[in-house]
């Protein structure tokens, strides 16, 4: 009689609780699960979306793939934005955070402000700054830096302006968003350890390089791998300021499998371009898995 | 603990509050309702004008077509902007709901016609003296002995220019250049960097300030072509590397560095604000002059080394073939390119039929442009013009040569030794 | 004293630069949606020339820039409610309730945390397309409720049914609550703060999203307010800049006004997004 009870306990226990998560994971296996099958799927056939053609040709974008020299250029174009972001982004914000996490002036404000560009779209941003970043004396930065006697690049037309343009217009898109979590890791560093240090009469280059900096270190590699992902993403931005332009120095890996799918209509070549995408996010998931671990290990 | 609450709540009545104002803004602004007739045939047609005045005009064809056939049309234009033309309409004829009709760019006719989209046109046309329409400006649109398109615009690119600004540099208008048969390329250097040392106003400004990038085949193409040179040819050869070819760019890149008198790329001087001497435009683009604050004049495109080659741009109407009524949609097609809506268009879009091309009302269909002007820059171009070369892996193309391209935008450029790489390009496409 | 001040000084140098970076370029935004194209370039000005609001009323006009406004609060609303609602139904019976394959379903699910939507951007096109669903609002409703935003929703509310203690659900169960009055009258109202940041998330995220539209929209009347931003070109295809920046000035409004309202609660609730 009980065992029977228990077991249909157990039945109605997994009833309510298919049933409350059976909305959610039904979508998830319609906008996530088979889509991502489905990727690796075309990324061996030959599927064109304007001649609505799909066959079968096993590894053939693949080979094409890395054939391809706009493939690799866009492969080094990611690499190169994301070398150019991460770096800037955490030094700049770490910098912020120690300021801000040090109570000096200005604190709430200046989260305040550095905090608009992350709420806004990136759309929006990528357009006031196309206008900003106008090359000749048309442009308002061009226009500040003749004040001071620089003649500005004509910024989104020039080979390396370009990129450096997108890259400085991430960084502070999304600079806010990494002070306030350094922030958090600052102001939750033990007190007592930085004020022996001082005591002791620690320099103040000292201290941050030998105390705050591996105190620092878990939440500076956790921010790493997130920004990279980010990075690796960047579409509204190129597309908007850049177009890829010029001589496809900004085209990167995600505005590459847009052109190649909904502009040249080859969905087939371009899945296998997801594919190569996934496979790169997947390890840096994988590691940043792994370093949080670590971190946790860390923390007991 | 109670105010934190009430602060909360305040908050969130706020954030109501103004939700409810944008919302209640934008209903008040309006959106228009449809109102959908029962009983009727329901056509939709993409275009990339949104132009009222434009759209009103097709809408009268259709009602015309409508009163003929003796049925009702409930007829939808949908305007998909123009930057995004082939891949928006691309994708929309992928869905269920994709238009009945729609305009075709050039650039995208042989990729149009080779999906199977554009429903065969040969019978529908046979009402309407196909022959009237000259083969030439059918060859983009056909395959096989096949239409699947018909051209309703068939529109040369000329030279509008500023007379204030050529006045003030001393310099004769490009017309009177012309009627002294001294309009060529040379001249038109010279003028514009005399506009520009002698008023500080730029001289040229490139077809739709995007002749470095989405035109630079419009822009390159009438000097290109009147020294002798071309991009590719449709039969297979390569020539944007000939010596004609390189002569004819290294002339425009000469005007862009060395003179410096055209608008350089990334910079948004306009002609029609009058930050631009000359600029290159379609009988389109000149109603858009109708404010302009200073008095201008149109003429045909300089001459090179090798005479005349004006430049065509086309555009075409097509009816969708896996469409719900691609049978009435073709009939309605070959009804909108008729002599009598042609003739209606033709102040706007210039005509591909002979008999309107050659009529004195064509010659007077545009308010703003004079019957000599419409002769000279329009008319006659039409007759000797031709359209940009064009093949099924355009957008591979445009985009993989576009990088190289990019390549020639800075002073020190090798004019000849980049335009072999973008013949590279060119020829892994063009067999 | 004066020491003081001095020492003061280089971080008062620092916060007028920032503020310069990070407010100019909103500034020079608002400025110049209210000048005439032309007075757009050349010496920057700290103020309006011509005042022209009546760019606030073209932009209503040259394209159907209100309908574009309906569309995206029509997206943002459905997409965050559904969101929400279906993150705290997941939420809670992944915490709380037991069920077999439960622990295996949610680490399928977390797998959507990391999918950037541009791997998976080429199948749903083609998935869109049977179901006939492009050029509708109904794709850009759906994904922010299942693809990645709806994992994060639902992990952080798993996170805080975990931490909610067990007397609570006696005490309802013993008063003859089923599950679902349980979770509708107990567990959703206790969760208020954390639905709130989620949604106001999910509320951004969707507000911003311009791939997804990109992609699945082609008529002008299904735009959303990306789209529709770079969008402001005349009939022939010219950008008209004054229009286009005052567009992007009221696109940018709601967002602005949930932000200074809600700040706190906003980059709490997008920190702990970038230490999922």
């Amino acid at each position: 009689m009980k065992q029977h009870s228990l077991k249909a306990n157990h039945r109605r226990d997994a009833i309510i609780g298919w049933a409350f998560i059976t909305p959610q994971m039904a979508g998830f296996v319609f906008f996530v699960l088979l889509p991502l099958i489905s990727v690796f799927l075309y990324s061996v056939q030959e599927k064109n979306l304007l001649f609505g053609t799909s066959v079968f040709n096993g590894l053939e974008n693949f080979r094409l793939l890395f054939a391809d020299p706009l493939f690799s250029k866009s492969l080094v174009n990611t690499l190169i934005f994301s070398a150019g972001v991460v770096p800037l982004n955490l030094i700049f914000s770490l910098l912020l955070a120690l300021y801000l996490g040090g109570g000096k002036m200005g604190t709430r404000f200046v989260r305040g402000i550095i905090f608009l560009p992350v709420v806004t779209s990136g759309v929006a941003w990528a357009i006031v700054w196309k206008y900003l970043l106008q090359g000749g004396d048309a442009g308002p930065i061009n226009w500040f830096l003749s004040l001071v006697g620089i003649e500005g690049p004509n910024w989104l037309f020039e080979k390396g302006w370009a990129m450096a343009s997108v890259i400085i217009n991430r960084v502070m898109k999304n600079l806010g968003m990494n002070v306030l979590i350094f922030m958090g890791a600052v102001l939750n560093m033990p007190g007592d350890v930085i004020e022996a240090a001082h005591i002791d009469g620690a320099k103040r280059f000292t201290l941050f390089f030998k105390i705050k900096l591996p105190l620092l270190m878990p939440t500076v590699m956790m921010v790493a791998i997130v920004t990279i992902i980010g990075s690796m993403r960047v579409f509204d931005t190129i597309k908007l300021m850049t177009d890829g332009g010029p001589e496809g120095s900004t085209m990167v890996m995600v505005y590459y499998i847009y052109h190649q799918a909904f502009r040249m209509f080859d969905t087939g070549f371009a899945s296998a371009l997801a594919v190569v995408l996934f496979l790169i996010v997947l390890v840096l998931t994988a590691l940043q898995w792994f370093s949080r671990k670590r971190i946790s290990f860390y923390e007991s | 603990m109670k105010t934190n609450q009430t602060k909360g709540v305040v908050r969130l009545l706020t954030l109501l509050l103004v939700l409810l104002l944008t919302t209640s803004m934008a209903f008040a602004t309006g959106a228009k309702e449809e109102a959908a007739p029962s009983g009727s045939v329901s056509m939709t047609i993409a275009t990339w004008t949104s132009n009222p005045d434009q759209i009103a005009l097709l809408d009268s064809f259709v009602q015309g077509f409508a009163a003929q056939k003796g049925i009702e049309i409930d007829v939808t234009f949908e305007s998909i902007p123009f930057a995004e033309y082939n891949t928006k309409l691309s994708l929309e004829l992928q869905g269920q709901n994709g238009p009945d009709l729609f305009w075709v760019l050039e650039t995208a006719a042989p990729a149009f016609i080779e999906s199977g989209l554009l429903a065969n046109l040969n019978d529908a046309m046979q009402a309407y003296d196909p022959e009237d329409i000259s083969s030439d400006a059918l060859e983009l649109w056909s395959k096989d002995g096949n239409v699947y398109a018909i051209p309703f615009s068939t529109s040369p690119f000329f030279i509008l220019y500023n007379k204030d600004l050529f006045t003030k540099a001393g310099l004769k208008t490009p017309e009177q250049y012309a009627s002294e048969g001294a309009w060529n390329w040379d001249t038109f250097k010279m003028a514009s960097k005399t506009i520009k040392e002698k008023t500080g106003v730029w001289g040229f400004q490139t077809v739709d300030g995007q002749g470095y990038d989405a035109r630079i085949l419009h822009n390159l193409a009438p000097i290109v072509r009147s020294y002798g040179g071309d991009f590719w040819t449709n039969d297979g050869q390569v020539l944007i590397n000939s010596d004609a070819s390189v002569a004819a760019v290294q002339l425009f890149h000469d005007m862009v560095y060395q003179d410096v008198s055209v608008v350089p790329p990334g910079n948004q001087s306009d002609f029609f604000a009058g930050n631009a001497a000359m600029t290159v435009g379609q009988i389109s683009r000149v109603s858009k002059l109708n404010e302009a604050s200073f008095a201008w004049g149109i003429a045909p495109m300089p001459s090179g080394p090798e005479g005349k080659s004006p430049v065509i741009g086309q555009a075409a109407i097509g009816a969708h073939s896996k469409g719900k009524q691609a049978a009435l949609a073709s009939e309605l097609v070959a009804y909108m390119t008729n002599k009598d809506s042609v003739a209606a268009m033709s102040g706007i879009w210039p005509p591909a039929r002979k008999s309107v091309l050659e009529s004195e009302a064509f010659l007077t269909s545009n308010k703003s442009v004079s019957k000599e002007q419409m002769q000279n820059a329009v008319a006659a171009s039409i007759k000797t013009g031709r359209v940009l070369p064009s093949h099924v892996k355009y957008p591979q193309i445009e985009v993989e040569s576009k990088m190289v391209f990019d390549k020639l935008w800075q002073k020190n450029a090798d004019v000849g030794a980049i335009l072999d790489e973008v013949a590279t390009v060119y020829a892994k496409y063009i067999k | 004293m004066n020491r003081k001040y001095l020492k003061q000084a280089p971080y008062a140098l620092l916060v007028v630069l920032l503020t310069i970076l990070f407010v100019y370029p909103f500034w020079w935004m608002v400025v110049n949606s209210l000048n005439s194209s032309a007075e757009i370039f050349g010496v920057p000005k700290l103020l309006p020339t011509s005042w022209a609001f009546s760019n606030y009323h073209d932009i209503f006009t040259v394209q159907p820039f209100a309908r574009h406004y309906l569309n995206t609060l029509a997206v943002a609303f459905v997409g965050t409610a559904g969101n929400v609602l279906l993150a705290a139904l997941a939420g809670y019976a992944f915490a709380r309730m037991r069920f077999p394959l439960r622990n295996a379903a949610f680490l399928l699910l977390l797998t959507a945390l990391m999918m950037p939507i541009e791997v998976t951007i080429i199948p749903l096109f083609f998935q869109m397309q049977r179901w006939g669903a492009l050029d509708t609002l109904v794709p850009l409703m759906l994904l922010p409720i299942f693809g990645s935003q709806g994992a994060f929703s639902t992990f952080m509310l798993r996170q805080f049914y975990v931490t909610v203690p067990n007397e609570l659900e006696e005490a309802a169960r013993i008063d003859g609550l089923n599950p679902l009055g349980i979770f509708l009258k107990i567990m959703l109202p206790i969760a208020v703060p954390v639905l709130s940041s989620v949604a106001i998330l999910a509320f951004i995220a969707v507000w911003n999203t311009y791939l997804e539209p990109l992609v699945f929209i082609s008529s002008l009347e299904n735009f959303t307010l990306p789209l529709s931003l770079t969008n402001f070109n005349d009939t022939y295809g010219l950008p008209q800049w004054h229009l286009q920046l005052a567009a992007t000035t009221l696109s940018i409004l709601p967002i602005m006004v949930v932000y200074l309202l809600f700040q706190q609660k906003v980059s709490d609730a997008m920190v702990n997004t970038g230490l999922k």
